[in-house]
C-alpha cells in the first residue's frame, strides 16, 4: 500500500492501476493516497441550544409552566476534487441553517387523597421549523489548478437555494392516576395541526391508555419471598404523522439551461393534494417478575403494531407520467415478542456476578398496498438488487431488478439449463431482510474495586446482498477464484474436452483430465436427473456476477462486541483529594465476529440504506476493533 | 454552545402569560396563511421552458451507446458486458416522465381555455400543439422501435391511470403517422414556437422534420406492410422533406456537452470496432478517420497514412482487458469533441432511403443516382470529402459501384456506415435490412447468445402494472431481447 503513496512522479500522477506497463497514468482509480491527500472536503458547523423556562405554583397542587426551547445551527459544508486526477477538478461549498423553536405552555396537576394519586398536564405547544440553504459549486473544472474557490469555474457555476418551513401546533393533556402503589392508570390525548397538510384537514387527533398492576401488592401475594415483585401491564398508544413541506401542490421543476435558454419541467411525484394525517396504533401487554429478592428477572412483552393508511410515496408505472405518487394506503401489521432474563449468580460483600440475555423477535406482514398495487419498491441497492414489499407476504423481500436469480426445484437444488450452466430467471425474488430473531448476551463481574465486563450480540436470518462479494468475484479477487477444481487441475486454467480442444463450457464425464474450469452442479431443469458441468473462469464468474442470488447471503451473526475492565479507586485513597470518586477503565469494541455464514464480510455491519434499512454492502471499509482507555473523576 | 437554564420572576412571568394568552386568542389553530407555498419551486410555468426540456432529452437517445455496440460499430474495452448482452431489460419510465410529460403539459396548457391564454409566450396555441405532437412522436417511435407494445393511448395521465394499457407496435405507427400529418396541418402561420434550439422557431423546418420522421417511420414498415409503407413514403416525401442535416447541438460547456465527450474524461470504454473500421479502410472509405482517432501506437505498426493509423479493437475477443488503450482508435473528435454536434436525421439518410424506394420500384427516382447522393452526403456530413478524388475513388471500389442485383445489401451497407453516431436508427435499419451479417459475441452474457432485437420491459412493469403487462407479454411473445417486434420479419 505505501508504495501508492508516491503518486506525485515526474511524469505526472501514477496510481495502481495503471494504462499499461509504460503508462502509470491512472486508467479507473487514482491513487487513493491522491484522493485523501488532496481531494479532500471539511466541515463546520456552530450550534446554540436552549431552553428559558418558568413555572408558578399556584397553590400546592398546581403549577403553570411555560417554556422556550431553542436549537439552531449553521453549517458550511467544502468538498474539493483536486487537479490532476481522473475526474474533473471541481469546488462546491454548502451553506445550511437550521432553526427549531418550540413554545410551550401549561397546567401541572399533582394531589394525593389516602391510597389514591392524580397527577395530570394540559397544555400547548407550537413549533416552528425553519430551513435554508445555499449551494454553489464550481462547473467544467478550475480554470487555476487546485484553486478551489468558486471564482475559478470555468463554466457558469451551478448554483441553488431551500427553504422549507413548517409549523405545528398542538394541545395535549395527560391524566395519571395511582391506587396503593399497585394499580396505575394512564390517558392521554393530543390534536395537532400541521401547515403542511391541506388547509381543511391539517387537524388529527390521537391517544394512548395504559394500565397496571403491580400483583405482589395484593395482600395474598405480598411479602413472600419467592416471587419478590410481580407486574403486568396493557397499553394501547397512537401516533400521528404528518407530510414534508410542500408535498401536496403541483409545482415545476427549474432545470439544467441550455446554453442561456432556461429550462422547466413537470416533476417526477405526482404530489396528491387530498392527503390526510396518518395514525399508527400500537398494542402492548407485557410483564416484569422479580424472583428471590430479585436475583432472577424476567421482563417480556408481546406487541402489534399496526399501520394504516400511511402517507406512501408510491412508485407507480412511469407509463403514467410520474414515476411516484403520494398516497394515503397500505396496511402494515408488526407482531414482536421481546423477552430479558436477568441472573444475579453470586452477590457477597467483594464479588458480585450478574448474566443477562435479550431476545426478540418480530414478524412484519404487508397486508395491503394501494388499489390495483402488489408490489412497492422500497430501495434501489444498485446493480440489480432492490428491496420491495409485497402485499400478503413478509415485509423486505429482495428481488433481482432487471437481473437474474437462480431457479430452484422443490428440493432446492438449482436447475441447469441445456447449456450447462444454471437456469436463469429474470427479476426473481430471492429472500427477506429481516432475522427471525436477534439479541445479546451480557455478563458484568464485579471483585472489590474491578469491575469486569463482557458482550456478546447475536442473529438468526435475515439476508444481505454482497456488492463486495459480487464484484471480488467478478474481478478475481476473491478466494473462490483461484485454487483447484474437482479434476485436481487450477479452476483457471482452460476448459477442454476429451479430444484437447478448448471449449467454454463441457459436461464434467467429457471433460479431459486436464482440463479447468469451475464447477457448474444442478439437476437438469427437463429431465431432473443430475447434472455437473466445468466452465472456463472468466465466463462463470462473468455469467455468476448476474445472477444476483449467487451475492445474496445469510446475515446470522454471533459477534463479541465488548469488553471492559475498570479499576474503582478505594475510598482511602481518596480521602486526601478533593474527588468523591475515580475510577480508570480499559474498554474493547467491536472485537470478534465468532460465527457468520461468509468469510469477508461482517453481517454486524451492514450499512444502512438511503432508506435505513440495512440489507446491503458494497466496497466499505472493514470494520474497526477500537481500544479505548478512560479515567472518570467526581467531584 | 448551551444557554443557561433560566428562571424567570412573577413579573416578567405574568406579561408573558397575557402574551401567549393573546397568541392562542388571536390564532386559528388551522390557518398556517401562506407557509405551505413552496418557496422553492415555481407554481407557474411557461411552455417553451418546457420545450427545451423536452429537446434537451434526444441527447440521450441520440448518443446511447447499447445500440452501436449490438451493430459492431463501436468494441468494448475491458469492462466488456455491454458489447455481450448482459442487460435485458431496459427502463422506459424515463421517456414517458421526462420529455413526453412534457411535451404532453404544453399540449393540455395549450388546449384548455382556461389556460391557453397564458401559454402564448410559448408561440401560437397551434404552433405550439403541433412541435409538440411531433417531438411526441419522436420520442414514441423510438420507444416502440425498442420495446415493441406501449402504453400509448392510456398514457401520460397521471392519477387518473396508474396502470396504463399496452397497444400493439403496429397500431402505434398508424397513430404515428396520423399525428404528424395532423400536426402539420394545423399550423396556423402564427408565430413560432419559442425555447427552440433545433429550428429557432422556424415552423417551415418543423414541418419538414416532421415529413421526414414520416419518411422514416414509413420505410420501417417495408417488409411488414409493403402497401402502407409505399404510400405513405411517397406521401411524405411529396409533402417535403428537409434539404439539410438536422443537428443536435451540442455547447462547450459541462450542462450540454457531447455525451461522448463526458465518457472519455475518466473512462476508455469504447472504441471502434474491428468489424467496421477493417470493412471501411479495406474500401480506403476516408470516414473511418473522422469516425476514429489514430491509435496512438499505431505509426509504429502502419505504414504511417492517416487511413491506417485507425485500429479497430477487435469485437469478439473474451479479454479486451489485455489489449492496451495505445493500441486501439476511440472514436473521433468529430463525434466526441465537446461541442461536436450529432445527427437527428442526416441527408445521407434520406437519400438513401430514397435510394432503397427507388429499388423498390415505389418511385420513379433513379436509384443509382440517389445512393451516390447519400453517400456522398454522409462524407460531408463527416467532413472528409475535401478535393472530392478520395469519394470518386471510393465510388469505384468494386463493392460500392451500384449494382441492382446486390443494390439492397449496397444500400443497408451504405446506411450501417452512414448511421455511425445515432446508434438506435443504426440498429431498427440493421434489423429490418439484415444486413451487414454481424456474428455474435462469442462469449454472450445473455441466454439466446444472440444479438439482442428488442429491449425488455423494466422490471417497475411486471411489478407496478402486472395486468397490462401480461396482457402485453402474451399478445406480443416473451419479454426478452428475442422477440422481434412488429416490423422486424
Amino acid at each position: 500500500m505505501s508504495y501508492l503513496e508516491n503518486y506525485n512522479t515526474p511524469v505526472g500522477l501514477a496510481s495502481w492501476n495503471i494504462r499499461a506497463p509504460n503508462d502509470l497514468r491512472p486508467l479507473y482509480w487514482d491513487s487513493p493516497y491522491f484522493t485523501l491527500y488532496e481531494s479532500y472536503a471539511n466541515d463546520s458547523r456552530d450550534r446554540i441550544y436552549g431552553n428559558y423556562s418558568m413555572s408558578y405554583n399556584i397553590n400546592a397542587n398546581l403549577e403553570v409552566v411555560g417554556k422556550i426551547h431553542l436549537d439552531t445551527y449553521s453549517m458550511t459544508v467544502e468538498d474539493r476534487t483536486a487537479s490532476g486526477g481522473l475526474d474533473l477538478d471541481r469546488y462546491s461549498t454548502i451553506n445550511r441553517a437550521k432553526r427549531e423553536v418550540n413554545y410551550e405552555f401549561g397546567v401541572n396537576y399533582r394531589q394525593d387523597f389516602d391510597d389514591i394519586s392524580v397527577s395530570g398536564f394540559a397544555g400547548g405547544n407550537i413549533r416552528q421549523d425553519r430551513y435554508n440553504s445555499v449551494s454553489v459549486a464550481t462547473s467544467g473544472g478550475l480554470n487555476t489548478p487546485n484553486f478551489f474557490n468558486i471564482a475559478a469555474s470555468v463554466d457558469r457555476p451551478t448554483v441553488g437555494n431551500t427553504t422549507t418551513n413548517q409549523d405545528v401546533r398542538s394541545l395535549f393533556s395527560t391524566l395519571t392516576l395511582g391506587y396503593a402503589d399497585m394499580v396505575y392508570l394512564e390517558g392521554s390525548v393530543r390534536n395537532d395541526w400541521s401547515s403542511t397538510l391541506p388547509q381543511d384537514e391539517n387537524s388529527y387527533l390521537y391517544y394512548g391508555v395504559s394500565a397496571s398492576l403491580v400483583f405482589t401488592e395484593i395482600s395474598a401475594l405480598k411479602n413472600q419471598d419467592f416471587l419478590s415483585f410481580g407486574k403486568i401491564r396493557a397499553s394501547l398508544a397512537q401516533v400521528g404523522d404528518d407530510i414534508a413541506p410542500y408535498s401536496i401542490s403541483s409545482t415545476y421543476n427549474v432545470g439544467t439551461p441550455y446554453g442561456s435558454m432556461p429550462t422547466q419541467s413537470v416533476p417526477n411525484t405526482l404530489n396528491n393534494p387530498n392527503i390526510v394525517a396518518a395514525i399508527n396504533t400500537d398494542y402492548e401487554v407485557g410483564m416484569d417478575l422479580r424472583f428471590l429478592q430479585g436475583k432472577v428477572r424476567l421482563d417480556a412483552a408481546y406487541y402489534i403494531s399496526k399501520r394504516e393508511d400511511e402517507i406512501l410515496n408510491l412508485s407507480v408505472s412511469g407509463a403514467s407520467g410520474y414515476g411516484q405518487a403520494t398516497i394515503n394506503a397500505g396496511e402494515f401489521t408488526t407482531t414482536g415478542l421481546e423477552a430479558a432474563l436477568g441472573l444475579t449468580a453470586i452477590q457477597t460483600t467483594d464479588l458480585n456476578v450478574d448474566f443477562t440475555v435479550n431476545w426478540a423477535t418480530s414478524h412484519s406482514v404487508v397486508d395491503k398496498l394501494a388499489d390495483g398495487l402488489t408490489v412497492r419498491e422500497i430501495e434501489d441497492a444498485y446493480f440489480g438488487v432492490s428491496l420491495y414489499a409485497k402485499e400478503g407476504e413478509e415485509w423486505g423481500l429482495l428481488a433481482a431488478e432487471n437481473a437474474y436469480g437462480f431457479v430452484y426445484d422443490d428440493d432446492g437444488n438449482k436447475l441447469i439449463a441445456p447449456s450447462g450452466f444454471y437456469t436463469r430467471e429474470l427479476n426473481a425474488e430471492m429472500g427477506y431482510i429481516l432475522p427471525d430473531w436477534t439479541g445479546g448476551f451480557r455478563t458484568d463481574v464485579s471483585y472489590k474495586n474491578f469491575t469486569f465486563g463482557a458482550f456478546i450480540d447475536f442473529q438468526k436470518g435475515g439476508q444481505f446482498y454482497s456488492i463486495s462479494k459480487m464484484f471480488g468475484a467478478y474481478s478475481g479477487l476473491t478466494n473462490e477464484t483461484v485454487g483447484n477444481n474437482v479434476l485436481g487441475n487450477p479452476l483457471r486454467d482452460p476448459v477442454y474436452d476429451s479430444d484437447g480442444n478448448e471449449v467454454t463450457i463441457i459436461a464434467l464425464s467429457d471433460a479431459g483430465s486436464n482440463s479447468g474450469g469451475v464447477l457448474v452442479e444442478g439437476v437438469d431443469e427437463t429431465t431432473g436427473e443430475p447434472r455437473q458441468s466445468l466452465m472456463e473462469a472468466v465466463s462463470y464468474f462473468g455469467n455468476v456476477y448476474g445472477i444476483k442470488d449467487a451475492w445474496i447471503y445469510d446475515a446470522s451473526y454471533v459477534k463479541l462486541r465488548e469488553l471492559s475492565v475498570t479499576y474503582n479507586l478505594p475510598g482511602s485513597m481518596l480521602s486526601n483529594l478533593p474527588l468523591r470518586r475515580a475510577s480508570v477503565s480499559l474498554n474493547a469494541k467491536n472485537l470478534w465476529l465468532i460465527y457468520a455464514q461468509e468469510d469477508g464480510t461482517d453481517p454486524s455491519t451492514v450499512q444502512n440504506g438511503t432508506t435505513g434499512f440495512s440489507f446491503w454492502e458494497g466496497g466499505g471499509l472493514p470494520g474497526t476493533r477500537s481500544v479505548g482507555f478512560s479515567v472518570n473523576l467526581g467531584f | 454552545m448551551k444557554l443557561p437554564n433560566k428562571k424567570i420572576t412573577m413579573n416578567s412571568f405574568k406579561k408573558l402569560s397575557v402574551v401567549l394568552l393573546a397568541v392562542a386568542v388571536f390564532t386559528n389553530c388551522d390557518d398556517f396563511g401562506d407557509i405551505n407555498v413552496d418557496p422553492n419551486n415555481p407554481s407557474a410555468v411557461k411552455t417553451e421552458l418546457l420545450l427545451t426540456n423536452a429537446l434537451r432529452n434526444i441527447s440521450g437517445s441520440l448518443a446511447a451507446t447499447t445500440p452501436m455496440a449490438y451493430v459492431q460499430q463501436t468494441a468494448c474495452t475491458q469492462y466488456n458486458e455491454e458489447c455481450r448482452y448482459q442487460t435485458v431489460s431496459f427502463d422506459f419510465s424515463g421517456y414517458y416522465t421526462g420529455p413526453l410529460r412534457d411535451l404532453q403539459t404544453i399540449i393540455d396548457l395549450n388546449s384548455d381555455d382556461a389556460t391557453k391564454g397564458d401559454v402564448i409566450s410559448g408561440g401560437s396555441n397551434a404552433n405550439q400543439i403541433a412541435v409538440a405532437r411531433i417531438m411526441k412522436v419522436y420520442f414514441y417511435h423510438l420507444m416502440a422501435d425498442r420495446w415493441g407494445y406501449l402504453p400509448y393511448t392510456e398514457a401520460l395521465q397521471g392519477s387518473d391511470n396508474f396502470s396504463p394499457a399496452y397497444d400493439s407496435d403496429q397500431s402505434i405507427y398508424t397513430d404515428l403517422i396520423a399525428e404528424l400529418k395532423a400536426a402539420v396541418a394545423q399550423m396556423d402561420g402564427g408565430v413560432g414556437v419559442n425555447g427552440d434550439f433545433i429550428f429557432d422557431g422556424d415552423m417551415d423546418k418543423w414541418a419538414q422534420f416532421a415529413n421526414t420522421l414520416r419518411m422514416r417511420i414509413a420505410l420501417r414498415m417495408s417488409e411488414a406492410s409493403p402497401a402502407t409503407a409505399q404510400a405513405e413514403f411517397n406521401a411524405a416525401i411529396s409533402d417535403g422533406v428537409i434539404t439539410e442535416t438536422v443537428w443536435y447541438p451540442y455547447l462547450a460547456e459541462t450542462a450540454n456537452q457531447n455525451p461522448w465527450y463526458a465518457r472519455f474524461i475518466t473512462r476508455t470504454d469504447y472504441a471502434i470496432s474491428d468489424v467496421l473500421a477493417d470493412t471501411m479502410k479495406a474500401l480506403t472509405d476516408m470516414r473511418v478517420t473522422a469516425y476514429a482517432d489514430p491509435a496512438p501506437n499505431a505509426d509504429t505498426l502502419g505504414d504511417g497514412t492517416l487511413i491506417d493509423e485507425v485500429v479497430g479493437l477487435s469485437y469478439h475477443i473474451s479479454d479486451p482487458g489485455a489489449i492496451t488503450n495505445a493500441e486501439v482508435s476511440f472514436p473521433g473528435q468529430a463525434m466526441r469533441a465537446q461541442d461536436a454536434p450529432l445527427a437527428i436525421i442526416s441527408m445521407a439518410e434520406v437519400k438513401l432511403a430514397q435510394a432503397e424506394a427507388a429499388q423498390r420500384g415505389w418511385t420513379t427516382g433513379v436509384a443509382a443516382t440517389l445512393y451516390a447522393e447519400g453517400i456522398a452526403a454522409s462524407w460531408e456530413q463527416w467532413g472528409v470529402t475535401g478535393d472530392g478524388t478520395a469519394l470518386a475513388a471510393y465510388m469505384l471500389n468494386p463493392e460500392v459501384v451500384y449494382t441492382p442485383a446486390t443494390a439492397m445489401d449496397q444500400i443497408a451497407y451504405e446506411k450501417w456506415v452512414a448511421l455511425y453516431g445515432n446508434g438506435y436508427e443504426a440498429w431498427s435499419e440493421w434489423r429490418r435490412l439484415n444486413h451487414p451479417t454481424l456474428v455474435p459475441h462469442p462469449d454472450a452474457l445473455n441466454t439466446s447468445g444472440q444479438i439482442p432485437v428488442r429491449h425488455g420491459y423494466p422490471a417497475s412493469e411486471s411489478q407496478l402494472n402486472e395486468a397490462a403487462y401480461n396482457a402485453a407479454v402474451s399478445a406480443q411473445g416473451a419479454d426478452d431481447e428475442t422477440t422481434h417486434v412488429w416490423w422486424d420479419n
